[in-house]
């Protein structure tokens, strides 16, 4: 019971802080394979660098963990099949991959669980491939029996201390293969105190002493166990504190769990998808329910089914609501809807602030995986505008701001290539109707209008006012936010620079610039000359805004989706 | 003793909590570049596979901006740089990066 006590303990200091982890490098154990295995795999970046192991389990498909192909598409990575030793280019066969297929609860519900994935090789080995060890004969292996594990990975663990030249002088060229004893369960799940569930059943390998076992760089690739001289795959190298540690062992992916999923991909049934997630970044309000629509178009060549969609991750701020993707098949370039329900409050976020980053898991035949961004914006408080039933947020470089005596929702004083967003959040049917004004540099400053995350058509650039009304289409009667994005390019300064909402209707209700100052608006912000600069001129363009249009504004079209990387971004979050 | 076993899985727990908790960590993650941006930082890091932003903590205080990795990353692919962006608010000023850089 002691142990018990004191592995959890260990294992908590070992994972949660270095310092404890005092890590004397050792000899991992293994020796040059002196056998070849014509269905192992290295997994090679485009120019011939290893970085993980694997399995030719079929003709076409070779089985790997999905740490190690996870962010990759198939086109950036290839495999060579049957080689030996890593610096003899001529040996084995390179073959291109034609789908990546990551397990779909990869992550689920732990970021080190189901860490398996298949590839589609694009055309047919020549290397014959390696069974898989059924479940019923994976549970006649008793523990303490020999398993092998093979790959090209470090002879020792990797010292975080050590510099690149030191750790590329620890990977050999030769295949290594070394002898492990089957792990209980029971043992591992103790050693891994806290890393899997009392109901996991984890497949581990090697010895309490240490001295042998995988590493880095051995991922992917096979645990194998000989039933009648014959090689059966029962494992995926996958993870393990240190290498051949002592009171750790490796930690593999247990192939028999997955031979279901493993055979409907073998079996050909599986229609090459490429479900795309049409926006993946999105703007809220810290603290307010937001229904933010997500769609995800087929832009494969074949008609799919959705069979599965699941949140990993950020389920403390996300719910998924409407799922009538689920169960429906996709045609080519159709695309279906999914309601999430977020809400995300700053304070929460710690560290994190401010964005949070849910993952969803969706699955049609194969699964695939979408990471949303929300960006959490800080209420803003308008006291002049209280008698609408409105909630105001910004963020940006500098937040909107009602300057002082003046009863108008100003954009924050921002500098070259910054931009300043306010939403405008409402619940109902109607939206609210804003007045608005613009000065800055014709066609590259400018105000970008988007309702709910769509962009609403309204651009405006130049000296311009007009008035934005959104109630051209029935909305639904639920939550909904008007953002008003100002921003600026590289260069250059002109007119007042800004954009401002001088008067808003809602259910009835007008604030406009001539109510009273009943508030406490914050102070104008000091502004510098800008050398720059130049006077305001007449000029103004409501860029496809309900006003017409100038025809000046290819530049400003141009230029936004470049403004957009520059600020944050790392795409352009609407489209 | 099925109770005993419990109530000792469950001061394991507490322990680990508590680690997780009061332990400071107090190893500096090595960088290959650093990108201070107004609401995030972008480090370069050494990665085996499964290096994650969470495995991350910022402490920016009087005498520098420290970026600590406070869970290690435990997975078996050949080492890697990958790019890690750590949600952080700038402040006006310059800031002092303690970490060292490979």
């Amino acid at each position: 019971m002691k142990t018990r006590l004191l592995q959890g303990l260990l294992l908590c200091v070992a994972l949660i802080s270095f310092v404890h982890a005092d890590i004397t490098p050792r000899i991992v154990g293994g020796e040059a394979s002196g056998q070849s295995y014509s269905w192992m795999v290295s997994l090679q970046t485009l120019d011939g660098q290893h970085f993980c192991g694997g399995s030719l389990i079929s003709s076409h498909w070779v089985v790997t963990a999905a740490h190690c192909t996870s962010g990759f598409s198939a086109e950036q990575i290839k495999v060579v099949v049957g080689i030996q030793n890593l610096n003899q280019p001529n040996e084995g066969e390179t073959l291109n991959i034609r789908t990546i297929y990551n397990h779909g609860e990869y992550y689920i519900p732990d970021e080190l669980d189901n860490d398996i994935a298949l590839l589609r090789l694009d055309s047919d080995s020549v290397y014959s491939p390696i069974p898989t060890i059924s479940e019923s004969d994976f549970a006649q292996v008793n523990e303490g029996e020999l398993l092998t594990a093979i790959g090209w990975g470090a002879l020792e663990s990797i010292d975080p201390e050590l510099n690149d030249d030191a750790v590329a002088a620890l990977f050999p060229n030769a295949l290594q293969e070394v002898e492990l004893p089957l792990v209980s369960p029971s043992v591992c799940r103790d050693v891994y105190f806290g890393l899997f569930q009392q109901s996991d059943q984890p497949l581990c390998a090697g010895y309490e002493d240490g001295g042998k076992d995988s590493c880095q760089g051995d991922s992917g690739g096979p645990l194998i166990f000989y039933i009648d001289e014959t090689p059966y795959l029962v494992g995926v190298v996958s993870w393990g504190v240190g290498c051949g540690e002592q009171g750790y062992y490796g930690v593999y992916t247990n192939v028999s769990q997955y031979t279901e999923w493993l055979d409907a991909h073998l079996s050909d049934s599986i229609i090459d998808a490429k479900i795309e997630l049409e926006q993946d970044e999105f703007l809220i309000g810290s603290g307010k329910n937001t229904t933010q629509t997500l769609t995800f178009t087929n832009n494969g060549d074949s008609s799919v089914t959705v069979d599965g969609i699941a949140l990993q991750t950020g389920r403390e701020y996300l719910t998924i609501g409407d799922v009538s993707c689920l169960d429906r098949q996709l045609a080519p370039r159709e695309s279906c809807e999914l309601l999430a329900y977020v809400n995300v409050r700053l304070e929460d976020l710690g560290n994190n602030q401010p964005v949070v980053i849910p993952r969803i898991a969706f699955s049609a035949t194969s699964t695939v995986t979408f990471d949303l961004k929300f960006f959490v914006l800080e209420p803003l408080d308008v006291p002049f505008m209280s008698e609408l039933d409105i909630d105001w947020f910004s963020l940006g470089a500098q937040n909107w701001f009602s300057p002082e005596g003046n009863c108008q929702l100003r954009s924050g004083d921002i500098d070259h290539s910054e931009y300043s967003v306010l939403l405008a959040y409402f619940d109902g049917t109607q939206a609210p109707i804003f007045d608005i004004e613009v000065d800055s540099e014709q066609d590259y400053d400018g105000l970008v209008i988007y309702m709910d995350e769509v962009f609403t058509g309204l651009r405006y650039s130049g000296n311009v006012t007009d008035q934005v009304n959104l109630n051209g289409q029935a909305l639904e009667n639920r939550d909904h936010r008007v953002m008003f994005f100002y921003s600026k390019d590289a260069t250059q300064s002109t007119g007042e620079d800004k954009a401002a909402i001088t008067a808003v209707e809602f259910e009835d209700v007008l604030i406009s610039g001539d109510c009273p100052d009943t508030g406490d608006p914050r102070t104008e912000p000091e502004t510098t000359p800008d050398s720059e600069s130049t006077p305001a001129d007449s000029d103004s363009s409501i860029l496809g805004g309900s006003g017409g249009g100038g025809g000046g504004g290819a530049a400003f079209y141009l230029l936004f989706p470049l403004m957009l990387l520059g600020f944050r971004f790392s795409k352009a979050p609407h489209k | 003793m099925k109770a005993l076993s419990i109530i000792t899985m469950m001061l394991s727990l507490m322990a680990c909590s508590t680690q997780l908790q009061a332990e400071k960590p107090l190893v500096l993650e090595a960088l290959y570049s650093i990108d201070i941006n107004k609401t995030s930082i972008e480090i370069k890091v050494r990665s085996f596979g499964c290096t994650k932003a969470k495995h991350f903590s910022i402490e920016n205080n009087a005498s520098g901006l420290n970026i600590y990795r406070i869970q290690r990353d435990v997975c078996k692919r050949m080492p890697s740089i990958v790019s890690i962006s750590l949600p952080f608010k700038k402040e006006a000023g310059s800031y002092r990066v303690l970490n060292p850089f490979r």
